[in-house]
C-alpha cells in the first residue's frame, strides 16, 4: 500500500512537471507567434496599399494556374464552387474537376449545367492513380474539364487532377469552398516576387456559414447564427491570422491548408504527389517537400498570404466536427511519425529544429497532456497533492490566456481585414472569444484526444464530412 | 517501425527519462532544512521553524513531514485554523501516519469538534497502544468532553509512562480537586 502510495505521487508530480511545461513551452510560442503576426500583416497591408494587384493580372510572365477541385459527392455545392472559380480574376486559368467516383449526382449535375460532352483525350499517369471512366468538356468552355474516375480518396482524385495539367502551377480546392475573386492572383503574388522557388503558396480559409452566397459568390459576409459554428469563426481566423501567418515569418511552415492552395507542379510530381500514407495529404505533402529539398540540396519556399481568402463550410453539427477533428489529428500524428527523422535534425535547421518539434509536443501530444490534465489535476486534489486554489489559479490562467489569444485574433482581423464589418459582429466575435475556452475547447480537445487514440490504434479512416448547404 | 527506432519514440524516451532523473535525482531537497526546523521546534523556536518550513514546502509541497510538523507548529502559536489545513492535507497523503493523526486530533480538540477527533484517536487505537502523547491525546479528549473518570484513568496512564509529565498532573488535580504533587495515594484518596 505505502510502496503503491510513493509511487502514485511521484507519478503525479511528474506528469505536474510535464503539464506545466507544456503550458509555459506552448504560450511562449504561441504569444511569439502572435507578435509576429500582428507585425507581418500589419506591414503586408501598408506595402499593399502601395502596390496594386495590376501588375501580376496584366504582365506577360504571370504563370497559368490550374484549379484542381477533387469532388466526391458533393452534389449540394459543387455547381457553386466551379462557377466561381470559372469566374476568378486572373489571366490564364484552367479548371480540371475530379469527380472521385461518386455515388450521388455530382457529375450528372456538372455535366447538365455546363454542357459537357464526353471527350477521348489522351491520360499520361505520371502520378498513378485510380482507372479514369471518361473526360467531359464543353468545346465553348475550353479551360473547364471534368475527370471522372473510379473512387479513390481525395490525394488520387487529387493527382488524377495533377496528370491532367499542364501549367507550371496548380491551384488545389476544396469542392465545399467558394474564392473570392482576386484570390488566385493574391496567392501568386508571392510566388511570382520571391527569388526563391515558392514551391507552396496558401491563403486564408474562412467560415461561410451564415453568409450570403449568389452565383458562386460570397455576396454579404455574416456571422453564423449557431454557436457552433460562431466558435469555428474565432478558431479559424486565430489558426490562420496567428499561427500560420508566424510560422511562415518563421520560415517553418509544416502545413498549407489544401483545401486552398497553388503548389509547383513539378515539385509535386518530383515527390511523387499527394499521397495516401496519411489523411492530411495537404501536411504530408508540404513536409515530403521539405524532405525532398534537403535530400536533393534545393532551396525551396512555402508561404502563407493572409490576404487570398477561399470561403469554406465548416461543420454544422458536433458529429460532423468530430469527424473534422479527429481526422485532422490523425493525419497530424501519422504525417509527424511517418517523417519522424526531421525531428531535432540540423539538416532541417528551423523547420526541424523548432516547427516539427513543436507540431509534435505541443499541437499533437498536447492533446493528450491537456486532456489527462482535466482528469489528473483533479485526482492529484482529491489526494491533496496539489492544494486546490492553486489549480484553480493555474486553469483560470490558461482559460484567460487562451482567450487573450483568441481576442487578439478578433482585434486583428478588426485592424485589418475587417469582413465582419458591423460593431454588433465584432462584438459577438469577441464575446465568442472569450468564452470559446469554457466548453469548446474542451470539445475540441476531446476529439484531438480521440484522434491520437485513432493514430495509436493505427486506425486509418478518412471520416467524410458532409455538408449541407449553410450559406444563404 | 518500433517505436524507440525513430527519433519520435527516443525523445519521448528521454523526456521521460529527464523528467524522472528531475523527479528522483535533481529536484532539491529538503531535508537539511527541515532538520533545521525540526531542531527550532525541539527549542520551542516555532515561528523560526515556520519560517525554515515555508522554504522547504516551496521545494517539495507533497511532503508529508513537512506538512506535519507546520500543522504543529501552527498549533503551537495558537493558530488551529491553519493547523487544520496542514494536518488534513498530510493526512489525505497519508492516511497512515501515525504523528500526523494524533496532531490532526489533536487540533480538531482544540477546535471542539469531539467527535472527529474520536475517529482520529481510534485510528491509532493498536498502533499506539503506549504512547504517552496518544495517552495524553484520549485524556484530554474525555475530560473536555466530561468523561472524567475516563480522563483521569488516560492521564494516569500518561504518568505511568512518563513521570512527572506536568500536564497531566495538571489536568488530574482539575478532576480530583488536589493540590501539590500527585501521587497514587493521593489519587487514592481524591477519588475515595
Amino acid at each position: 500500500m505505502e510502496l503503491w502510495r510513493e509511487i502514485f505521487i511521484h507519478g503525479m508530480n511528474m506528469f505536474n512537471l510535464i503539464i506545466v511545461s507544456y503550458f509555459f513551452i506552448g504560450n511562449g510560442v504561441y504569444t511569439l507567434l502572435m507578435v509576429l503576426s500582428l507585425a507581418t500583416v500589419w506591414l503586408y497591408n501598408r506595402r499593399l496599399a502601395y502596390q496594386s494587384l495590376d501588375e501580376i493580372r496584366e504582365s506577360s510572365v504571370t504563370p497559368p494556374v490550374t484549379i484542381v477541385i477533387p469532388a466526391w459527392n458533393e452534389e449540394q455545392i459543387v455547381l457553386e464552387t466551379t462557377s466561381s472559380v470559372l469566374r476568378t480574376d486572373y489571366p490564364e486559368v484552367e479548371v480540371v474537376v475530379v469527380d472521385d467516383g461518386s455515388t450521388d449526382s455530382t457529375l450528372r449535375r456538372l455535366v447538365e449545367h455546363f454542357h459537357l460532352i464526353k471527350m477521348d483525350l489522351i491520360y499520361r499517369p505520371h502520378l498513378p492513380t485510380k482507372p479514369v471512366r471518361g473526360f467531359y468538356m464543353n468545346p465553348d468552355m475550353p479551360n473547364l474539364l471534368v475527370v471522372s474516375k473510379e473512387r479513390g480518396g481525395k490525394p488520387d482524385a487529387l493527382n488524377a487532377g495533377i496528370n491532367m495539367c499542364r501549367t507550371p502551377y496548380f491551384c488545389t480546392l476544396d469542392a465545399d469552398s467558394i474564392l473570392e475573386p482576386d484570390a488566385l492572383l493574391r496567392l501568386m503574388r508571392p510566388v511570382i516576387h520571391s527569388p526563391v522557388n515558392t514551391v507552396a503558396s496558401g491563403g486564408i480559409v474562412r467560415v461561410m456559414n451564415g453568409c450570403q452566397v449568389r452565383d458562386g459568390r460570397v455576396t454579404k459576409v455574416a456571422l453564423p447564427k449557431s454557436r457552433l459554428e460562431r466558435f469555428q469563426v474565432v478558431e479559424y481566423l486565430r489558426s490562420f491570422l496567428f499561427g500560420r501567418t508566424g510560422w511562415d515569418l518563421l520560415g517553418g511552415t509544416l502545413i498549407v491548408s489544401g483545401a486552398f492552395a497553388v503548389f509547383h507542379r513539378e515539385t509535386v510530381m518530383e515527390v511523387g504527389g499527394f499521397s495516401q500514407d496519411t489523411v492530411t495529404e495537404d501536411m504530408d505533402l508540404i513536409v515530403q517537400m521539405h524532405h525532398w529539398a534537403v535530400k536533393n540540396k534545393r532551396r525551396l519556399k512555402m508561404s502563407f498570404t493572409s490576404d487570398p481568402v477561399c470561403w469554406t463550410e465548416c461543420p454544422a453539427t458536433l458529429k460532423m466536427l468530430g469527424k473534422q477533428r479527429r481526422r485532422w489529428q490523425l493525419g497530424l500524428c501519422q504525417t509527424l511519425w511517418k517523417h519522424s527523422e526531421m525531428l531535432f535534425n540540423r539538416k532541417y535547421g528551423l523547420v526541424g529544429n523548432f516547427s516539427f518539434p513543436f507540431h509534435l509536443y505541443v499541437e499533437a501530444l498536447g492533446a493528450v497532456v491537456e486532456f489527462l490534465g482535466y482528469f489528473m489535476v483533479p485526482l492529484a486534489i482529491i489526494f491533496a497533492m496539489v492544494p486546490a486554489r492553486l489549480y484553480l489559479l493555474f486553469v483560470l490562467l490558461s482559460l484567460a490566456y487562451g482567450g487573450l489569444l483568441s481576442i487578439g485574433a478578433v482585434l486583428l482581423e478588426e485592424l485589418t481585414y475587417r469582413r465582419y464589418p458591423g460593431y454588433r459582429d465584432l462584438a459577438t466575435l469577441l464575446w465568442f472569444a472569450f468564452i470559446e475556452n469554457i466548453g469548446y475547447r474542451q470539445l475540441v480537445l476531446y476529439y484531438r484526444f480521440e484522434g491520437v487514440l485513432r493514430f495509436l490504434t493505427g486506425s486509418r479512416h478518412w471520416e467524410k464530412v458532409t455538408h449541407v448547404g449553410v450559406a444563404q | 517501425m518500433p517505436p524507440f527506432k525513430n527519433r519520435i519514440g527516443l525523445s519521448l524516451l528521454m523526456i521521460l527519462a529527464g523528467v524522472s532523473l528531475w523527479e528522483f535525482c535533481l529536484r532539491p531537497v529538503t531535508g537539511p532544512t527541515f532538520a533545521a526546523a525540526v531542531n527550532e521546534y525541539r527549542n520551542h523556536n516555532y515561528q523560526q521553524s515556520l519560517k525554515l518550513l515555508h522554504r522547504a514546502y516551496e521545494i517539495d509541497p507533497n511532503n508529508t513531514s513537512v506538512l506535519t510538523l507546520m500543522g504543529w507548529d501552527y498549533l503551537k502559536t495558537r493558530q488551529p485554523d491553519r493547523a487544520l489545513q496542514k494536518f488534513s492535507r498530510a493526512h489525505r497523503l497519508a492516511p497512515h501516519s501515525a504523528d500526523t493523526i494524533l496532531g490532526y486530533a489533536d487540533t480538531e480538540i482544540t477546535l471542539e469538534h469531539y467527535q472527529h477527533a474520536t475517529r482520529l484517536l481510534g485510528l491509532l487505537g493498536h498502533e499506539k497502544k503506549d504512547s504517552a502523547d496518544v495517552e495524553m491525546a484520549w485524556g484530554a479528549l474525555y475530560q473536555l468532553t466530561g468523561r472524567d473518570q475516563d480522563a483521569a484513568r488516560e492521564f494516569e496512564r500518561v504518568l505511568a509512562l512518563r513521570h512527572n509529565d506536568a500536564l497531566a498532573m495538571e489536568n488530574l488535580r482539575q478532576i480530583y480537586n488536589l493540590e501539590g504533587s500527585v501521587s497514587p495515594a493521593s489519587l487514592r484518596r481524591g477519588s475515595g
